[in-house]
């Protein structure tokens, strides 16, 4: 008899720890966590699901796996008030986030940019996006083509007239 | 077009919604942006879409470009240096506004050696981006002689305008009702403003939280009243006529 192992997880998402009431999130490979409602709320998308009472059972979060959705938990426990003691600590925290140093990273990156943007995390979008400018910065245009996988679908003559026209940005 | 490159990789920052990447573009210096418009005909299009327009930093680069050694050419450089920029802030407004998509921001700062033959391409570029309700708008034009550049009419119907930064320029009464209803922040530095102008302003901007002055000229008194929300008047400094 294997009920009483399933039996937690199959459990409503309805369900509290202490006062604090827990949502479950599953992921789109199916992972279910259980998280606190305070926290989760940092995600606009979730907060409007609690707002109108459609949290109560498990919240699907489509397009984004069990690995990114780790990741992103991780950063609402950060940023949850009282987690960090300083904004320094925040900060530095934040850095494993902000850098890319490869393309590794980089698909990291996009994966929790695109969580992000379907949870509506303004402050974890706004940490992705800095950080793919930050790879930007200091590249080449066929530098930027190499690391991002940018297929220019330009001829030479039209690339060189677009250098042309914006030629002062090319400059020094 | 021809060649076969192997090429297993994704490429998924292309594929990032559009309003993703203009966020990404907002951490980099104009003169970034306008690189990434080679980058591809997709990145042509999300660098041509980006609705936030700094042609106060592009200036500097344009200034920078072939520094003049000798002091006869200087000015013959610069008159060339500004309409090569001219004409850059054209184009690209042009583009932008065909795309029919808001404007989030114009910044502009500009060097004229003639207001009279450039007051009516500035013109134009408010007037576009009133057209395409932009919410922040900052003009910053210096002139070689004393005469300021007249703001035309077109600006007081800008009605999603939050923020409007002036420098060198002429505030002139409208003939029409000033709409800016949205208006929350002012900003005039060395512009010229009549007092009934000044009234005009904070008793029709309903919204307005913050006015600041600093070097004006044209007005001797300032009486603000019916501006309930009001607070603050940080540089409140004018220069009597």
């Amino acid at each position: 008899m294997s009920t009483a192992a399933t039996a937690d997880a199959s459990s409503s998402g309805d369900t509290t720890e202490g006062s604090v009431r827990l949502l479950t999130l599953q992921s789109e490979d199916g992972e279910v966590f259980e998280v606190k409602e305070t926290i989760a709320t940092q995600s606009v998308t979730i907060k409007g699901m609690v707002d109108d009472d459609c949290a109560t059972s498990t919240i699907p979060v489509c397009n984004v796996t069990g690995r990114t959705l780790a990741m992103v938990i991780e950063w609402w426990n950060k940023h949850e008030i009282g987690a960090v003691s300083n904004e320094k600590e925040l900060k530095e925290w934040e850095s494993q986030f902000d850098t890319i140093d490869d393309k590794s990273d980089r698909d990291d990156v996009y994966d929790l940019l695109m969580a992000a943007n379907y949870l509506n995390i303004p402050t974890l979008l706004d940490c992705c996006t800095s950080a793919v400018a930050e790879a930007i910065k200091g590249k080449s245009t066929d530098e930027m083509r190499e690391f991002f996988d940018i297929k220019s679908d330009f001829d030479e003559k039209e690339e060189d007239a677009l250098r042309k026209e914006n030629q002062w940005a090319f400059e020094n | 077009m021809g060649d076969t490159v192997e090429d297993n990789e994704i490429d998924r920052i292309s594929e990032l919604p559009p309003f993703i990447v203009h966020q990404i573009m907002s951490h980099l210096l104009v003169k970034e942006v306008a690189q990434t418009s080679i980058l591809s005909k997709r990145w042509q299009y999300l660098q041509r879409s980006f609705p936030i327009f700094d042609f106060d930093e592009a200036y500097r680069y344009f200034m920078e470009i072939s520094c003049p050694i000798f002091f006869r050419s200087k000015r013959g450089r610069l008159r060339i240096n500004i309409r090569r920029f001219i004409e850059y802030v054209n184009a690209s407004l042009l583009r932008f506004c065909e795309l029919k998509f808001s404007m989030q921001k114009l910044r502009i700062l500009i060097s004229l050696l003639d207001i009279k033959e450039s007051s009516c391409v500035l013109d134009k570029w408010i007037g576009l981006a009133t057209e395409n309700g932009v919410k922040e708008l900052d003009f910053d034009v210096r002139t070689l002689t004393d005469s300021a550049y007249t703001l035309p009419g077109i600006i007081f119907s800008a009605k999603l305008l939050t923020t409007l930064k002036l420098a060198g320029c002429k505030l002139e009464q409208p003939s029409d009702t000033i709409r800016f209803l949205s208006l929350k922040s002012l900003t005039l530095n060395y512009v010229c403003i009549s007092e009934v102008m000044l009234q005009k302003i904070t008793s029709e901007c309903v919204l307005l939280e913050e006015l600041s002055m600093s070097n004006c000229w044209g007005a001797k008194r300032v009486h603000v009243f019916e501006a309930w929300m009001l607070v603050e008047i940080p540089h409140m400094k004018l220069k009597k006529m």
